[in-house]
């Protein structure tokens, strides 16, 4: 009797099908997992829109008390400011102190590059601001990130000797300390390095309208738009950046998480509290208050001399907050 | 030379074909035996193979769905830190508990016009017009609260007591929610300011003290004048007692001070809470509105651990992702804990998954940023006159 020749690769058929299962299985796991890294990606961004918001509120607290400039070396002094409200008079700032208005609100700027000036410079009311939140090499005016320049020595004739020798913090360049001290470091220590770190480029943005004195819209935007609204809105001269590609510009504006909020500024901050201590102290002075200064290292829980610690809104307050469900027709 | 190829093909007699297949090498039994096994040990291990691929494909599969519910359970914290949907459901009017307003008798004091934190303005503090900007009543949310504006000054001194002789001064002359007002003394007297002082009384009783403190700016001192019988016992220079007393309701026992208090000191040891409506089922409307105005003792040094995690669970609003889901699917919980303590604002999210064929249990917890009480109310228009 002959052996069935239909029979001779059965094994092989077997193993086969199996593998192909095998291989299906690994496709549709694979397949899965890019869809869960798409998914992740998308939480992540929201997350680094959420980061821009805290950026934005940053911005705002600061910039209406600490003025305006690019600080070149050798320009003039920059002069402080009184707020977005001024806290002298309630007019509209941010001012110097002597009144002076450290804003335009002559229309030099388009909101479509091929259309007319239409809005002013920031910060007037009216304006708009891109803040792209890559990370530079180094900020102006780093210092270095030695904790201790006057660390106590352990051992040798300065042994336990607080001596305060040398300058504390120190820059982040090199000025030759603790030699002959280099002058012309300075205008790099103002400076600093501008060229964004590349890892840092493209993740996060957020984009300031100011709405009315107090008042502006928040744009939070991750990804790697730079905060430009649309391509109509971006000069000629930026869209190099996008291969002077509309469509590329338009991939990348789709693919990030754009949030607004409306935010309003106070120039109020927390004051400092006095406190009661009669039913601590031993002996109850005549007058027994006493002042909880702001962010100070003087603190004792027996006696309730605490400071007021970590108080992060030392140029203003953030009155609300409120997320936009739609984003509102100018931004 | 094989010459039978020239030759015409011929059948094979049986005979001879008998000898040649008896004479030809076939499989031996070993042989049999040894290629079954390699094919049953092939086969096995393919099975196994299969078995294996199969398994990780359900594990990632399992895994892929729990991501993808972690990812919406992170989306909904996201959500619930801007909308506040789960305090206030602006769709749905069954999920508006925290909208209730009503005349109440609160001790100390008489009958007031009480709100929770959702209640519009526009029912229970409206907004009264005047020329005089300082008789102004009710909410104007274009208000700047500038700190060139007089009305927004506080006046009075931080160092009176419940038991103060006044000897630094009777401040209700300057600033009172009173106009005119009768001060031993000096007779019926009519304080220039009264805008900031019924400000400050209208949000406490509007909103509830996290409401107050969070609509107020962060400079306010927390002490009001007052001649009116409803605001209840009053120091000898006119402070309300309520805004005051230590071991009060809303100012804590810390260190037994009944001066005025910046927010700080207001809330040393101690939290306003934010409570869902659905916080305890229990609670009537009248209820909410009491714990809406009562300080929590919650620093270790003042509590202890049962009242800070009742008061951790009834300030948390809870949302279950998919409440419909397969049985076999993690469940996920995103909860939103909100409350004010050190001056400090509070959002802590936390999504939650648990999964019903491991068992296993894990929770990311993070301090959210996003619309603030005042923004969520802007955003379902309450703050409207």
């Amino acid at each position: 009797m002959r052996p069935d020749p239909r029979r001779r690769g059965a094994v092989l058929i077997l193993v086969a099908g199996v593998a192909a299962l095998i291989g299906a299985l690994a496709v549709a796991l694979l397949s899965r997992a890019r869809d869960q890294t798409a998914e992740s990606a998308r939480v992540v961004a929201e997350a680094q829109a959420r980061i821009m918001l805290a950026a934005a509120c940053g911005y705002v607290l600061e910039s209406g008390r600490l003025g305006y400039g690019e600080i070149p070396p050798g320009a003039p002094v920059q002069r402080e400011a009184f707020g977005w409200l001024d806290v002298r008079d309630g007019a509209t700032g941010p001012r110097d102190d002597l009144g002076a208005a450290l804003f335009s609100s002559a229309l030099v700027e388009r909101s479509r590059a091929d259309g007319a000036p239409d809005r002013p410079a920031w910060p007037a009311v009216g304006a708009v601001v891109r803040c792209p939140m890559a990370v530079r090499e180094r900020p102006p005016f780093a210092v270095a990130m030695n904790a201790a320049p006057n660390a106590i020595a352990l051992d040798g004739p300065d042994a336990g000797m607080p001596y305060l020798r040398a300058p504390d913090p120190q820059p982040a360049v090199g000025n030759g300390w603790p030699g002959a001290v280099d002058a012309t470091a300075f205008d790099d220590f103002v400076r600093g390095l501008p060229r964004p770190r590349p890892e840092s480029v493209g993740l996060g943005w957020f984009r300031l309208h100011r709405v009315a004195a107090a008042a502006f819209v928040v744009t939070c935007g991750s990804g790697a738009s730079a905060g430009w609204r649309d391509w109509q809105e971006i000069p000629d001269a930026d869209r190099a950046a996008y291969g002077d590609d509309a469509e590329l510009f338009a991939q990348l504006a789709a693919a990030e998480v754009r949030t607004w909020y409306r935010i309003e500024w106070s120039a109020a901050i927390p004051p400092c509290d006095s406190h009661s201590i009669e039913n601590e102290a031993v002996a109850a002075p005549p007058d027994p208050m006493v002042l909880h200064p702001m962010n100070t290292s003087q603190m004792s829980r027996t006696r309730s001399l605490r400071s007021q610690a970590r108080s992060p809104n030392l140029v203003g307050t953030i009155r609300y907050i409120e997320r936009l469900a739609s984003p509102p027709a100018v931004w | 030379m094989d010459h039978q190829t020239s030759e015409p093909r011929r059948p094979m007699p049986e005979a001879r074909w008998r000898r040649a297949v008896a004479g030809r090498a076939a499989f031996t039994l070993i042989e049999l035996i040894l290629a079954t096994a390699a094919g049953a040990v092939v086969i096995v291990a393919a099975a196994a193979a299969l078995r294996v691929a199969a398994q990780t494909a359900t594990t990632g599969e399992r895994l892929a769905t729990q991501n993808a519910l972690i990812a919406a359970g992170l989306r909904g914290a996201f959500d619930e830190l801007d909308f506040w949907t789960a305090y206030d459901d602006p769709l749905d009017p069954a999920r508006q508990g925290l909208r209730y307003a009503t005349n109440a008798v609160v001790a100390p004091g008489g009958m007031r016009r009480l709100g929770l934190p959702f209640a519009p303005f526009s029912a229970t503090w409206p907004r009264v017009a005047s020329a005089d900007p300082e008789a102004v009543e009710g909410w104007d949310d274009d208000a700047p609260w500038d700190a060139a504006d007089p009305r927004a000054w506080w006046r009075g001194t931080m160092a009176e007591r419940l038991d103060s002789d006044l000897r630094h001064g009777r401040y209700a002359l300057f600033g009172s929610c009173t106009s005119p007002m009768t001060l031993a003394g000096y007779g019926v007297c009519a304080p220039a300011h009264t805008w900031l002082p019924r400000q400050m009384r209208g949000l406490k009783d509007a909103l509830g003290f996290y409401g107050l403190c969070e609509y107020l700016p962060p400079n306010a001192i927390y002490s009001v004048i007052t001649g009116e019988a409803a605001d209840g016992a009053t120091t000898p220079g006119g402070i309300a007692y309520e805004w005051v007393r230590p071991g009060g309701w809303l100012a804590n026992g810390s260190g037994n001070c009944s001066n005025a208090r910046g927010l700080e000191s207001l809330s040393f040891g101690s939290s306003f809470p934010m409570h869902p409506p659905q916080a305890n089922p229990a609670w009537s409307g009248l209820d909410l509105l009491q714990t809406h105005r009562r300080h929590v003792l919650t620093a270790s040094w003042f509590t202890d651990t049962a009242t800070l995690a009742a008061f951790v669970d009834t300030t948390t609003a809870r949302q279950e992702i998919m409440p419909l889901q397969p049985a076999s699917w993690p469940k996920v919980e995103v909860a939103v804990t909100r409350s004010m303590m050190l001056r400090r604002f509070l959002a802590l999210c936390r999504v939650r998954w648990s999964d019903p064929t491991t068992g296993d249990r894990a929770e990311l917890a993070f301090c959210g940023f996003g619309s603030t009480l005042r923004g969520a109310r802007r955003q379902r228009g309450l703050d409207a006159p």
